[in-house]
Parts: C-alpha cells; sequence; structure tokens
C-alpha cells in the first residue's frame, strides 16, 4: 500500500516536479486518502480550484487543537503545533494577532529594506569573487541573505545565528518529541532574553515594537511575544534560503530562461520570473494542513468534521486548467502570480512580499555580475532534502 | 458606446493584511502602516485599470475586494 502513504517519493530524473503520484491524484482521484507519519488518515487536495475553496472556507481550521488535526511530523507536533499565534489560531482571533505584527512586512516596511536587501547581495558575490571557484552557494548567500534580513527585521542579534539555526532545524523536523521539545524550548529562551534587552534598549524592529506596543500596554502576554517571534524567526528564513538555492538551480537547468534573466533590466519582467518561480519549483511540499469542523463537499468527496486535509499548494500550481503546459517553467507565464506557493486564505505566508523582494534582488543581480555561473558538479550528485516542510537542494557548488 | 464605470469596494473587516492589492495595484489599494488593514484610495477608479483591480480581488486572500462594472 505504499501509493497511500503520504508523502509519496519524488522521480529525482526530474527533481523539480511534485512526486508522480501526487500528479497521478490530481488526474484521476483529485481529493482522496492518504496515510501521514502517525498512521493517521487525511484528505489530500490536488487541484487549484478545490485547494483555494477548502482555504477560504471557515469551515477548515487551521488549530491543531481540533481532533483530527495532521501535523506535518513529530517536532512540528510539539513545537510550533502547540503554539497559539497567527499559525495556529482562526478568525476572528487570527486577524487581532495579525494586525498587531504585520507592520513589518507590509509594501510600504518591504520597499525600505530593498536597499538593505541589495547591499547584503553585493557583499555576498563580492565574497564569491573574492575566494574564487568552485563555491557552495547554500551556507553562502542562499542562507546568510535571509537570515541577515530575518535578523534585522526581527531585532535578533545575527551573531547568534549557529544557535538558533540549528535549534530551528531541530524544532520544525527533529525525528523525536524530546529533541523538539529541548530546541524549542531553548529557542524561546533566547527569545526571551531578546525581549528582556529590548524592554531596556527599544530599538527600529519587530520585537521591539511588539514588546513596548502589544506587551507592556497589555494587549499581548510575554509567551504570545515570544512565540511569535520564535514563528517569525523559523519560518523566516529557512524557506526564503531553500527557494534562493532551488531556484539558482532552475535557471541553470533551463539556459534559454536563464539568458533573458541575466540579459533583462525590466523589473516587470523580474517579478514575473520569480512568481514563476515559486510557482514552479512548489518548495512547500508539505501541505497547507487544516482539519474540517463541519460537513464540506469538496471536489465531489464529503469531508466530515475531525478528518483532516493536506491542501498541497505544489500541486495545485500544476494545475493544467489554471497554468497551461504547467509542467513547463514560462518565465513570460501571463498568470503565474495567480500561483499558491505562499498558500492562501487569511494564514497566507506574512512574509511573502518580503521573500518575493530578496528572490528579486537575487535574480535581478547575481546573473550579471557572475555570467558565466554554472554547476561545479554533474546534476546527479546533487542531494536534495525532501524531509522536512520545505524542499531544498543541500549544497549547490558553482564555478565561473 | 459609452465607457463603463469601474466600482471597487473593499471589506476591512475581512481584509487580512497580506498586501496583495497595494502590491498589485498601487494606484487604487494601499495599506495601513500599523496594522496592513486595506486603504482605498480610489472607488472609481480609471477603466483602464480594470484588468489590475480585478487581478488583485481574484488574488486576495481572504476576497475582501468587490468589483463591478456599472454603465
Amino acid at each position: 500500500m505504499a501509493t497511500d502513504d503520504f508523502p509519496p517519493p519524488r522521480d529525482m530524473r526530474c527533481p523539480f516536479d511534485p512526486p508522480p503520484e501526487l500528479l497521478r491524484r490530481q488526474r484521476e482521484a483529485p481529493v482522496s486518502k492518504m496515510r501521514i507519519w502517525d498512521g493517521s488518515e487525511a484528505w489530500v487536495v490536488t487541484r487549484y480550484q478545490d485547494g483555494r475553496k477548502v482555504l477560504g472556507d471557515e469551515r477548515f481550521s487551521a488549530d491543531p487543537k481540533h481532533a483530527g488535526f495532521p501535523e506535518k511530523n513529530v517536532a512540528y507536533a510539539n513545537t510550533l503545533g502547540k503554539d497559539r499565534n497567527i499559525r495556529a489560531i482562526d478568525n476572528p482571533e487570527h486577524d487581532i494577532m495579525k494586525r498587531m505584527m504585520v507592520r513589518d512586512f507590509t509594501v510600504k516596511r518591504v520597499d525600505e529594506i530593498r536597499p538593505y536587501i541589495q547591499k547584503l547581495v553585493d557583499e555576498q558575490i563580492d565574497e564569491m569573487l573574492a575566494h574564487g571557484p568552485p563555491m557552495d552557494i547554500i551556507p553562502g548567500l542562499a542562507v546568510t541573505l535571509p537570515t541577515m534580513v530575518i535578523c534585522e527585521l526581527l531585532g535578533v542579534p545575527y551573531a547568534e545565528r549557529e544557535f538558533f539555526g540549528g535549534r530551528a532545524k531541530a524544532a520544525l523536523a527533529a525525528p523525536t518529541a524530546e529533541q523538539a521539545l529541548a530546541a524549542g524550548q531553548e529557542l524561546n529562551e533566547f527569545i526571551d532574553r531578546i525581549i528582556e534587552l529590548k524592554l531596556r534598549t527599544p530599538a527600529n524592529d519587530m520585537i521591539s515594537r511588539l514588546v513596548h506596543e502589544q506587551m507592556v500596554p497589555g494587549h499581548l502576554a510575554r509567551s504570545e511575544v515570544i512565540s511569535l517571534s520564535r514563528l517569525m524567526l523559523v519560518a523566516g528564513h529557512d524557506t526564503t534560503a531553500g527557494m534562493i538555492g532551488l531556484s539558482i538551480l532552475a535557471l541553470l537547468q533551463h539556459p534559454e530562461a536563464l539568458a533573458e534573466v541575466r540579459a533583462s533590466t525590466d523589473p516587470a519582467f523580474i517579478r514575473n520570473a520569480v512568481d514563476e518561480l515559486f510557482r514552479y519549483l512548489g518548495t512547500t511540499h508539505a501541505g497547507r494542513r487544516r482539519v474540517a469542523i463541519a460537513e464540506v463537499e469538496v471536489g465531489g468527496q464529503v469531508i466530515r468534521p475531525n478528518e483532516g486535509v493536506i491542501v498541497l499548494n505544489n500541486v495545485m500550481d500544476r494545475d493544467e486548467s489554471v497554468f497551461a503546459d504547467a509542467a513547463k517553467l514560462d518565465l513570460h507565464r501571463p498568470n503565474t502570480r495567480a500561483n499558491v506557493a505562499f498558500g492562501f486564505g487569511i494564514h497566507q505566508c506574512p512574509g511573502q512580499l518580503l521573500a518575493r523582494a530578496e528572490l528579486q534582488i537575487v535574480h535581478a543581480t547575481l546573473w550579471k555580475r557572475m555570467p558565466t555561473l554554472r554547476l561545479a558538479v554533474p546534476l546527479e550528485q546533487l542531494h536534495f532534502f525532501e524531509g522536512g516542510s520545505n524542499y531544498e537542494v543541500s549544497e549547490l557548488p558553482l564555478a565561473w | 458606446m459609452c465607457a463603463k464605470k469601474l466600482q471597487v469596494a473593499v471589506d476591512t473587516a475581512r481584509c487580512a493584511s497580506s498586501g496583495n492589492c497595494a502590491d498589485l495595484e498601487p494606484l487604487v489599494f494601499s495599506q495601513d502602516d500599523r496594522t496592513g488593514v486595506v486603504i482605498l484610495l480610489q472607488a472609481e477608479p480609471d477603466p483602464a485599470l480594470r484588468e489590475a483591480v480585478e487581478r488583485a480581488a481574484m488574488l486576495c486572500p481572504a476576497q475582501a475586494i468587490k468589483v463591478t462594472i456599472a454603465d
């Protein structure tokens, strides 16, 4: 019964495509049950319109407190899944908390941060050029850029990156509850110390604002500030790092598309190209997790209360009825912004504008400053990490 | 032939502060600096912006934007 186990294997001859079994289900059994890590069953939703319906419908809850909620793994079940913050609460509570923390992710704020992102990208490229080939771009540009950006935005000291980076990975993907809990607790204590610092010395950052505008007047408890900050820290750098690495590899494997990106000075084209890379790569491949709190029909199937639902946004973004020739990377695709790489509904990623800005600046800069950039090893030698909530290439040695 | 009127309405109670609309069509949509909630800059924008505002409405994750075409 291997084909009923979620997630089914990918075909590594096509490392950018979702698992063939999920694409088969999209054609033949678009809403169907699969078995997850803890032995329970959940409905897997694969078509674009069905997925949007679930994610926009209040009869599906994002709250893991409900029986039947399909957690991603044992680590999530013991860390982020236990938190009471925007990720795991429904409306009306969700919007109240979201409006307390979102000001560092608005269009205006992201535009203010763009020059800082540009400076960081240029510095990372300077380092590559000074180092000389070959060089693995994952620990360099791919991880360093989003880590420095989220540190600046939250007010977390970048010098502590080894500490929180390791704990963040364990909190999301450790194989046992004990390891995940320990890492999660260490992160909580780390953020608690930062809160103490911001109480005394506020700065222009998200944690300072949460402390002085929400915690001190009593709108948020200290534990809520800790949990929100921990969520932003762990979700805020790993996902973007993975996307930077995989998108660089994808362009290297599509020379015609790469030539257009390298030659383009049109910001609108770069925006569209980045949106298409998000659609095509579907790195958030563990799906959006929900549980039904009422009986709802989706795609011809009746989903009952306390039945788990996994909305596969990466498979939705390969739906031929929305994206013609969906398996093709087409940087000019007119409707590619309709992709659901960041989810849909009230829980759509609050950092999406920031992540887009980082990817836009990387691709508008990297290929022009390093026009001969190429893979330093054959594609077959690369390792891909599939085990977490994010799909990524583990190392990417480049030459130029 | 008379030009059709483009009418836009936003539901600030539903708005989930995603910023998609302000990113997609900054002539029509903005955001409150503190809460990220949508601010409608023009309720009857130039009909030439129809495609852009319809796209913003379609992509709004909270489905908080309504576009109507009137005579």
